[in-house]
């Protein structure tokens, strides 16, 4: 062992027994899950990827804004604008600056969200699905047919690299990017030892530019505002026939939910509150119980008994409530936490 | 299904710093004032302030669905907020891409359970009473009102008995202290509304009957049959004018903005405010005088559909031709002077006392002495002389005018007769309702004429002693 090695060990043995520490809340968090949803080794993965890959797009391209436009010369930050790895992800992740909540909330719903583009690539082809899109482009309302262009434009964008978890930063909610570029802006900062204002002024043209209605979620959820009002589609809400992102976008405008709360529904076991939620808004049995074939990724069945027997008034309360202040609901989900007895 | 396209262009407005709505187009100001907004005022429309002030806050443009709703609609929008970086004020530009305004949800297809709350609501009651009926406590949910009016008063008095119920039957029920089931009631006054009845004894802690708790049950079907009842019954003709609708709905409406036109018409026609073209002040005072030409027909018509009415009356009040003459001269002083014309009037000391209606007989002097000065040539006279006639006293007014002849000398009396005149400011109407109006207080008005001879118009009404 030279000394090189053993200086790298010492450091490392220094680092481990800092971060072991924490072993136990790995293994509390592993050992007695919170929630319903089983989280698989792949979203695990595949939710590491995406974050990952957001925090370098983001930090590459504040690097390249501070090099380009306000004319900085610092090397560590040209680096970084140059480099194709990340590099403040580890500085970020030990300082448990990626931990936050909406930040997490955001992960899991994109990770899952590909989960169910994967699902329904087994049930038509990509191209198949792109087509179904189409037949908006023809429609005579100018506004539906320009918000299905935009809308085929942002999801051949996203799939350039079909089953890639790879994040565009145009997608993000701006609520997202805002949480993300300051706390990357200091990690950078720290790495780079530069200290001026050029970083901060190329996070804040960053921000200024980002446009979030070029982001395909948000362009289906504009097309499905605008088709859901079409009377000759009342019957046609279906992943196959609008593709993943109109669907939900417009189950969740009919619904009163938000897109992300439908898709937290189908990671939960059975998808009941899908289901609940299908029948809140008066879905046809067979289109229900087609519509789960699609998502479902367990094998489960729904049968038409027991869709039917599901009381639509009472679907259509909960689904009302579920739809409600989502901070009162957190509130009022934490202080029932120890009585037996209450839930949703 | 949209009831308004989407619009070509974007909806636009602007922000200033502190959150005004600087400039706006026409749909989005019209949903800023409907939502408590005023011109140049903050933004008043929540979902579009939120998402502004996100934006703000963020430092970030963004692009986010709104719905908001108006009185008949809900809209929604596709909003698309941009900061404007380079711009000293912070202001704020919204663009709004698609404007899809569908009606509101009819509030017809509510849940079953909440259409029986609102039954509940609307319908059902209950009445606490002591043991001799007077209302304790009640609770008529539909009728606020009925609290304050009821407490304290006799179940009997506040309901009428309907068939096939009948007041004995409910009484003989309570003296008996037995339960009463499906009584048939009405309210005797307010809403009228129909109810079941029904009731129990209270017998207090000692035993003691102490009095009756009843349910009220509103009675639906009964209502319904007894309005279309009602709505079945021939209208009478002479009510097909409405009690208020142009005496007191239509006529206010349209008094006060004439009553403007003709003030300021007129004082920019008497150049009160400063010199003005001659051409532009004889425009004025055309203004005014069709101005007042139309107030003449709102308060003709209004007065006709008086006149109309089978309710219609007049007050007897005592009072004096020769002073209600002098006071309907002076008023048209001023028209006369306009065209040289003397108004020759009794002496005042002269008295002729009648019953009649102050306002009514002056109406009438004031008719037959403007249509007097309408229809002589400038310079005349006219002559207003007082007679007394026994049960009746009268007074005439005599013009120098063209005549009559005397086959129109009972067509003038007509409802929108004119003669064939046009363009001379009468309304065919003031003739009729002076007749009517002098019927009503039991008197007449009479025409003798002649042409090329003048026209004397007599006024006959009772006579009182001085």
């Amino acid at each position: 062992m030279d000394q090189n090695t053993g200086v790298g060990l010492v450091q490392q043995a220094a680092a481990i027994s800092g971060s072991s520490a924490a072993v136990s809340d790995d293994l509390a968090a592993a050992l007695f899950p919170k929630s319903d949803i089983i989280l698989s080794d792949r979203m695990l993965s595949n939710g590491r990827q995406y974050l990952q890959s957001i925090v370098q797009d983001i930090e590459t391209e504040i690097c390249m804004i501070a090099v380009e436009d306000f004319g900085l010369t610092h090397d560590t930050i040209i680096e970084i604008g140059n480099s194709d790895r990340g590099h403040s992800f580890p500085l970020l992740q030990n300082a448990g600056l990626l931990e936050t909540k909406t930040l997490l909330d955001h992960i899991f719903i994109s990770v899952q969200r590909v989960e169910l583009g994967a699902r329904l690539l087994q049930k038509i082809s990509q191209a198949d699905l792109e087509a179904v899109l189409t037949r908006y482009l023809d429609n005579e309302d100018a506004a539906i047919a320009d918000a299905a262009m935009a809308s085929l434009v942002a999801q051949s964008r996203d799939n350039a690299s079909p089953g890639s978890i790879h994040a565009h930063i145009a997608s993000l909610p701006a609520e997202i990017l805002f949480a993300l570029v300051w706390p990357i802006v200091a990690a950078v900062q720290k790495l780079s030892g530069y200290d001026g204002p050029g970083l901060k002024k190329a996070a804040e043209k960053l921000l200024g530019r980002h446009d979030e209605s070029a982001g395909t979620q948000s362009r289906a959820r504009r097309l499905a505002q605008l088709v859901d009002q079409l009377a000759e589609d009342e019957n046609h809400l279906h992943p196959l026939y609008d593709g993943l992102d109109l669907f939900l976008a417009r189950l969740a405008k009919r619904s009163g939910l938000s897109v992300d709360q439908l898709i937290l529904f189908t990671a939960e076991p059975n998808m009941v509150r899908l289901v609940l939620t299908m029948r809140a808004v008066d879905l046809p049995t067979d289109h229900a119980i087609s519509i789960f074939g699609v998502l479902d990724g367990s094998g489960q069945l729904l049968t038409p008994a027991s869709y039917n027997e599901i009381d639509g008034e009472k679907a259509a309360e909960m689904v009302s409530k579920w739809a409600g202040n989502k901070l009162f609901q957190d509130a009022q989900r934490q202080l029932n936490a120890g009585l037996a007895g209450f839930s949703d | 299904m949209p009831v308004t396209g989407n619009l070509a262009e974007p909806v636009r407005g602007q922000l200033d710093g502190d959150g005004r709505l600087v400039s706006a187009d026409p749909p989005l100001l019209r949903l800023h004032l409907h939502c408590g907004g005023y011109e140049g005022g903050p933004l008043a429309v929540p979902q579009l302030s939120n998402l502004c002030r996100l934006s703000r806050q963020l430092n970030m443009n963004l692009s986010r669905p709104v719905q908001a709703a108006d009185e008949d609609n809900l809209i929604n929008m596709w909003v698309e907020i941009r900061l404007q970086p380079d711009d000293q004020y912070g202001n704020i530009g919204i663009s709004i891409v698609d404007w899809k305004e569908t009606p509101a949800p009819s509030t017809s297809s509510q849940a079953s359970g909440r259409q029986r709350d609102f039954d509940r609501l609307n319908g059902r009651g209950s009445i606490r009473t002591d043991a001799s009926l007077r209302i304790m406590a009640l609770s008529m949910p539909g009728d606020l009102d009925a609290v304050e009016k009821y407490i304290g008063q006799s179940l009997l008095d506040i309901f009428d008995f309907v068939e096939p119920s009948k007041q004995s039957v409910l009484v003989e029920s309570i003296s008996e202290r037995q339960p009463v089931r499906g009584q048939h009631v009405r309210q005797r006054n307010g809403k009228r509304s129909f109810y079941s009845l029904s009731g129990q004894p209270l017998i207090d802690n000692d035993g003691l009957f102490s009095g009756y708790r009843f349910a009220l049950e509103l009675d639906e079907e009964r209502e319904a049959k007894e309005n279309k009842d009602e709505a079945s019954l021939p209208i009478k003709k002479s009510e097909l004018i409405s009690d208020s609708l142009f005496g007191s709905q239509l006529g206010p409406a349209l008094r006060q903005p004439l009553g403007k036109i003709i003030a300021n018409a007129e004082t920019i026609g008497s150049r009160l405010e400063g010199p003005l073209r001659g051409d532009y002040s004889d425009y004025a005072k055309d203004i005014a005088s069709a101005g007042r030409h139309l107030m003449d027909l709102v308060n003709d018509l209004s007065d006709l559909e008086a006149i109309q009415r089978t309710s219609f009356s007049v007050a007897a009040d005592d009072i004096d031709l020769v002073d209600l003459a002098h006071r309907a001269a002076g008023l048209l002083a001023v028209k006369a002077a306009d065209h040289q014309i003397r108004i020759d009037l009794p002496d005042k000391d002269k008295e002729m006392p009648i019953k009649g209606e102050f306002r009514r007989v002056l109406q009438v002097l004031v008719n037959l002495i403007g249509n007097a000065i309408r229809y002589s040539p400038d310079g005349s006279v006219i002559k207003l002389q007082v007679v007394s006639e026994g049960e009746f006293s009268a007074i005439t007014v005599r013009d120098q005018g063209d005549g009559i002849a005397e086959d129109d000398q009972q067509r003038i009396f007509e409802k929108f007769e004119r003669l064939g005149r046009s363009g001379d400011g009468g309304s065919g109407l003031g003739l009729f309702i002076s007749r009517r109006l002098a019927n009503a207080m039991d008197g007449s008005l009479t025409v003798e004429s002649a042409v090329g001879k003048g026209s004397t118009f007599k006024l006959s009404l009772p006579s009182r002693a001085a």
